[in-house]
């Protein structure tokens, strides 16, 4: 089910993805096929083991499909090489991961600032300047020059989301981002994402938990590595947290 | 039964992985052995006091050691009696002094043979502590003026010379012609002070002289108990201080030392002694290493149990269960190790002593407590360092198995890099790995390579188709008749013998030319300072310094030596009264740089006297007399004319076609021919002449080499392993990075930038260190340039090598992982 009032930014075909483990052949994403617009909000759930965690990985560029289409932003990104796809993720995607990942020898505006250091057109002040924008939009500025390890794991998941849209890409990717937070800073994490669906933001997020799910504007549901349900979301003004 | 448990499960874990296993028994092992071995080698050589029979340990009291010119210096009897009757300090004390002597005549069963003689104090054998085994030691009349020769057997000496004859004790044998009584056989292995194979009584008025001009001697001595050596090194301070005040102002040595007093073993290997305290601290430092290497692949191995110990913790396993099961892992490993490397040690000593035989075999100066072998003591060691060893290897991994973050372990929630503890500690380790082997790599590529051009160093001589011998002529019919009136045309009539030979050998078509020296270039007689007329020094050991030979004329071209200004020696040089002199063109280019060194005076200057102004006649080419790593001295020879002084024995090089053996029967037929009754001993190559004083070194090098080469595999399989292992830690760091867009290039750029920074750390360091146990090392031998720059160059190469490969490889591996595993990875 697709918002054709917007301009298409992802495109699955026939998205297949197996692992060969020793005579084993497991077959985590069947023929998938998907289109997100910009600027939505979907969630993708399922029980453990069904694929979502692997459709975000092939999503972000992660991971390489073993057959089928991906197009992103128009262009046709299933053939690109390591480089390539490593541009891409730089500048097109954000990743708010569930175990946050920041660097632990990194402060927190280091961290934020790593993505940007990968690029060749932005100059020190320019960089500086989208680590401010971003930490003041996740109300972490005042903790730039601490350390992950100084940080509770709701600050640093705040401070990943921060890390995700300095680079302010086409698409954020969340992995189960409330998944190691107890619930009042699941709550402020969510409420950030919903914050910058707002503000124009394409997020698709992997969940298990359907609060954060129906938060989400569409709402996909894969089993056995198929999407068994797309469907847009009950108003997420009648969920409550 | 919980530490039944844990014991099997430990073993259970190591026979599970068998590879990992023996890697690490055999590192432990290697270490551990060569530690083991470099004790006992060191402990039998130098360390363990040399008591005999006696309570206290048996000291040498002799001159300063001669750093500058690597001799040890015998010290005037007198000076040495007023030592010990000014002393409370020394119990028991005697002089020797050791040299060569030919026992038996043409009519003895064996001919004539020579053998290291050791003249002593009567009390040598008392001062032991052991008795004759047939016969008696010497008494105190033996000394005196007029006594009948006697002479004490070794028991080599009697079973190889005298076939074991038990009536041997009374008999006469020549000794240097001179007909002399047998008193006394001696026990087996016996030698003291060194290398004694017969003894002789040093003669009363050489042992007790009423002035300072007799022969230099060494003195044994045993301190009073309670007494240190330090005490009777400060009272001999005081005495040296009082005994230079009364020697002429030109006489006094720049330091002031003059008296010394060291353990009997490590004066005797002095010029060694920093070769062997370098081997000795560069097994140490490989033993380090080898415990860092173990202690990291344990904590690899805990790395990749940290699952599984987080478990453990979440169970509520106590934190000391846990420890002493990390240490389960390590206490197989190092005993077993242990045990390997006991066996690795003893064949080692083995061989060392074979290679000892074998190094000695030509003139059997082998000291007699040289003889290697693992005892009480080193087994003592090898448990001590097996226990240290346990707790080293043991504590990297239960640190880190109790430093973890076990809660974010079982929450997968890793946060995609090291922790800065481990992140500190991985650092720590790559730099000590990198500092370790580069301060063994070093300084065993330094003595290799200085090893190896001393040995194809140029000496400046031409060594091949060249033969080389030791002739000696007996005293019966070339008679020394001092303070006679013949004591001139003796000299001249010994001379003659030498020249008549020389002839005889001309007429055979095989002998191109011959050669006679007191020493041969690759071996070094006499030295001396020397002064040149007008130019003395202030103190006589400013004056420059230089070997001294005596040689026949025409001994330049048997062996590839030119006269490059003045001429050779002639008639002219010969006469009581006539001093001439040949310099080499070392001495004659520094001291004399306008080429005006011919018709110039010079002398000798030594400690105690001056001797006569000799004219120089020529200059020839340049050769080392000595080892080319051994001596500064070697570089400076003055050659005098061999006719006035009548040499009983002299070396001959030989230059000939064909075949060594012909030559050999020529040389043998020649002597026949002239006079029979000459004796020809140490017949050998002139090349294997040049390698004796370096066999020893060689025998170090060897085992430099054997560390060089276990230091190479522990540093690059060290190196790797720390290196993979915290790549393989940080392989969620690399999952983020890529994720975030990072290339593959940059990552690799900013993990070599981390190694190399690692690297400049470790090589600074390790180079520092590296160049001030060096300097130790110089005392001993002369460092040639080439050796710096192999080892300062050739290892940081190598080490850099090591390090980027390490990187390298690791990285690239989890680099090539897809961002996705590399995230989710364990």
């Amino acid at each position: 089910m697709n918002n054709n009032n917007k301009q298409l930014l992802v495109e699955l075909g026939e998205i297949k993805k197996v692992f060969f483990t020793d005579d084993v052949e497991t077959h985590a994403l069947n023929k998938i096929n998907l289109k997100i617009n910009q600027g939505e909000y979907l969630s993708i759930s399922g029980p453990s083991g069904c694929g979502k965690s692997t459709l975000l990985s092939l999503l972000g560029l992660l991971d390489t499909a073993t057959d089928g289409r991906y197009h992103l932003a128009g262009h046709d990104v299933s053939h690109l090489n390591r480089d390539e796809r490593a541009k891409i993720r730089n500048k097109e995607i954000g990743f708010v991961f569930q175990a946050f990942n920041l660097i632990s020898d990194l402060t927190v505006a280091e961290n934020v600032e790593l993505p940007l250091t990968y690029r060749d057109d932005l100059s020190k002040q320019q960089r500086q300047s989208m680590v401010r924008e971003s930490l003041e939009k996740v109300d972490m500025i005042h903790r730039a020059d601490h350390y992950p390890s100084q940080l509770s794991g709701g600050q640093q998941q705040r401070v990943a989301v921060a890390r995700a849209i300095a680079g302010k890409p086409s698409i954020i990717l969340a992995d189960e981002p409330t998944g190691n937070l107890d619930s009042k800073n699941a709550q402020i994490v969510m409420a950030l994402l919903d914050q910058l669906h707002q503000e124009g933001a394409t997020i698709c997020m992997v969940t298990h938990d359907p609060r954060s799910a129906a938060r989400a504007e569409r709402m996909i549901e894969v089993f056995d590595g198929k999407i068994v349900a797309d469907q847009l979301a009950p108003s997420t003004s009648a969920i409550a947290v | 039964m919980s530490l039944t448990l844990d014991i099997k499960y430990a073993a259970r874990l190591l026979v599970k992985k068998p590879a990992f296993t023996a890697l690490t028994v055999l590192i432990v092992a290697v270490g551990l052995g060569l530690t083991l071995y470099t004790y006992s080698l060191l402990n039998s050589l130098v360390f363990k006091p040399l008591m005999l029979n006696g309570d206290e340990q048996i000291i040498a009291i002799e001159s300063k050691y001669d750093h500058t010119h690597l001799q040890r210096r015998r010290a005037n009897p007198l000076d040495l009696w007023q030592a010990k009757n000014e002393s409370d300090l020394i119990a028991d004390f005697g002089l020797y002094e050791e040299g060569t002597t030919f026992v038996g005549d043409a009519n003895s069963r064996l001919g004539t043979k020579k053998f290291n003689s050791t003249y002593a104090s009567w009390n040598v054998f008392e001062f032991a502590g052991v008795q004759p085994l047939l016969g008696r030691g010497f008494r105190v009349e033996d000394h005196h003026e007029g006594a009948e020769p006697t002479v004490v057997l070794s028991h080599a000496v009697w079973m190889s010379y005298f076939a074991g004859d038990e009536n041997v004790v009374g008999t006469m044998v020549p000794l240097d012609a001179l007909d002399t009584r047998i008193i006394g056989v001696m026990p087996p292995g016996f030698a003291f002070p060194i290398v004694a194979e017969i003894w002789q009584p040093v003669m009363q008025n050489q042992m007790t002289p009423t002035d300072r001009s007799g022969r230099a001697l060494f003195a044994y001595a045993r301190l009073k108990k309670g007494a240190t050596l330090q005490q009777l090194s400060n009272e001999l301070d005081a005495l040296s201080t009082k005994i230079i005040a009364t020697w002429p102002e030109r006489w006094r040595p720049a330091d002031g030392r003059y008296l010394t007093a060291e353990p009997f073993k490590k004066a005797a290997i002095t010029q060694y002694y920093t070769v062997f305290i370098a081997m000795f601290v560069v097994v140490f430092l490989i033993l380090l290493l080898a415990c860092i290497n173990v202690g990291n692949l344990l904590l690899a191995r805990v790395n990749e149990r940290i699952k599984e110990i987080a478990i453990r913790v979440a169970l509520g396993v106590p934190r000391k269960r846990l420890v002493l099961q990390m240490l389960w892992e390590s206490v197989f490993i190092c005993t077993i190790g242990g045990l390997l490397a006991l066996l690795l040690a003893a064949w080692g000593l083995e061989v060392s002593n074979d290679v000892f035989d074998h190094t000695y075999a030509v003139d059997n100066l082998k000291p007699f407590w040289w003889h290697v072998a693992l005892d009480g003591q080193a087994v003592l060691v090898l448990i001590a360092a097996v226990i240290s060893m346990i707790f080293i290897t043991g504590f990297i991994p239960a640190w880190r198995a109790l430093s973890g973050d076990f809660n974010a372990v079982l929450r997968d929630g890793t946060r995609g890099a090291l922790g800065k503890k481990a992140a500190k500690a991985t650092k720590v380790l790559v730099i000590s790995e990198v500092l370790l082997s580069c301060v063994v790599l070093i300084m065993a590529t330094i003595l290799l390579s200085t090893s190896y051009s001393a040995g194809n160093a140029d000496y400046g001589v031409e060594t091949q188709n060249r033969m080389t011998a030791l002739l000696q002529l007996p005293p019966d019919k070339y008679p020394v008749r001092r303070d006679t009136e013949f004591e001139f045309d003796d000299r001249l009539n010994r001379s003659a013998f030498y020249y008549k030979l020389k002839e005889q050998l001309a007429r055979s078509s095989n002998i191109e030319a011959v050669s006679f020296m007191t020493q041969l270039p690759g071996r070094g007689e006499g030295t001396s300072y020397f002064e040149i007329e007008g130019r003395g020094a202030a103190v006589f050991n400013e004056n420059p310094y230089s070997n001294n030979e005596y040689v026949a004329s025409d001994s330049w071209r048997a062996i590839g030596m030119k006269i490059l200004q003045g001429r050779d020696f002639d008639h002219r040089d010969i006469g009581q009264d006539i001093r001439s002199v040949i310099i080499n063109e070392s001495i004659a280019r520094t001291s004399f740089p306008d080429g005006d060194a011919v018709g110039k005076r010079v002398r000798r200057a030594n400690r105690s006297s001056f001797g006569e102004w000799h004219t120089i006649i020529g200059v020839v080419s340049d050769t080392f007399h000595g080892s080319a790593m051994s001596s500064s001295s070697a570089s400076f020879n003055t050659y005098g004319l061999m006719d006035n002084f009548g040499l009983m024995r002299v070396n001959l090089a030989m230059h000939y076609s064909g075949k060594p053996a012909q030559a050999l029967k020529t040389l043998t037929q020649a002597i026949a021919d002239v006079d029979g009754d000459v004796g020809l001993y140490h017949v050998q190559s002139y090349d294997d002449l040049i390698k004796q004083p370096m066999l020893l070194v060689s025998a170090v090098s060897k085992v430099f080499l054997l560390c060089g080469v276990i230091a190479v595999f522990l540093a690059a399989s060290g190196i790797y392993a720390v290196a993979a292992n915290s790549i393989t830690q940080r392989t969620q760091e690399i999952g983020v990075r890529r994720a975030l867009g990072s290339s593959d290039s940059r990552i690799m750029r900013l993990f070599m930038r981390q190694a190399v920074e690692q690297l400049v750390i470790g090589l600074i360091l390790g180079i520092t260190l590296s160049l001030w146990l060096v300097q130790f090392m110089t005392d001993a031998i002369v460092i040639n340039n080439n050796s710096y720059i192999i080892g300062l160059v050739g290892v940081p190469a190598l080490i850099i090598s090591m390090v980027i490969i390490a990187t390298y490889i690791p990285t690239r591996k989890v680099v090539l992982m897809e961002p996705s595993d590399a995230l989710h990875h364990d």
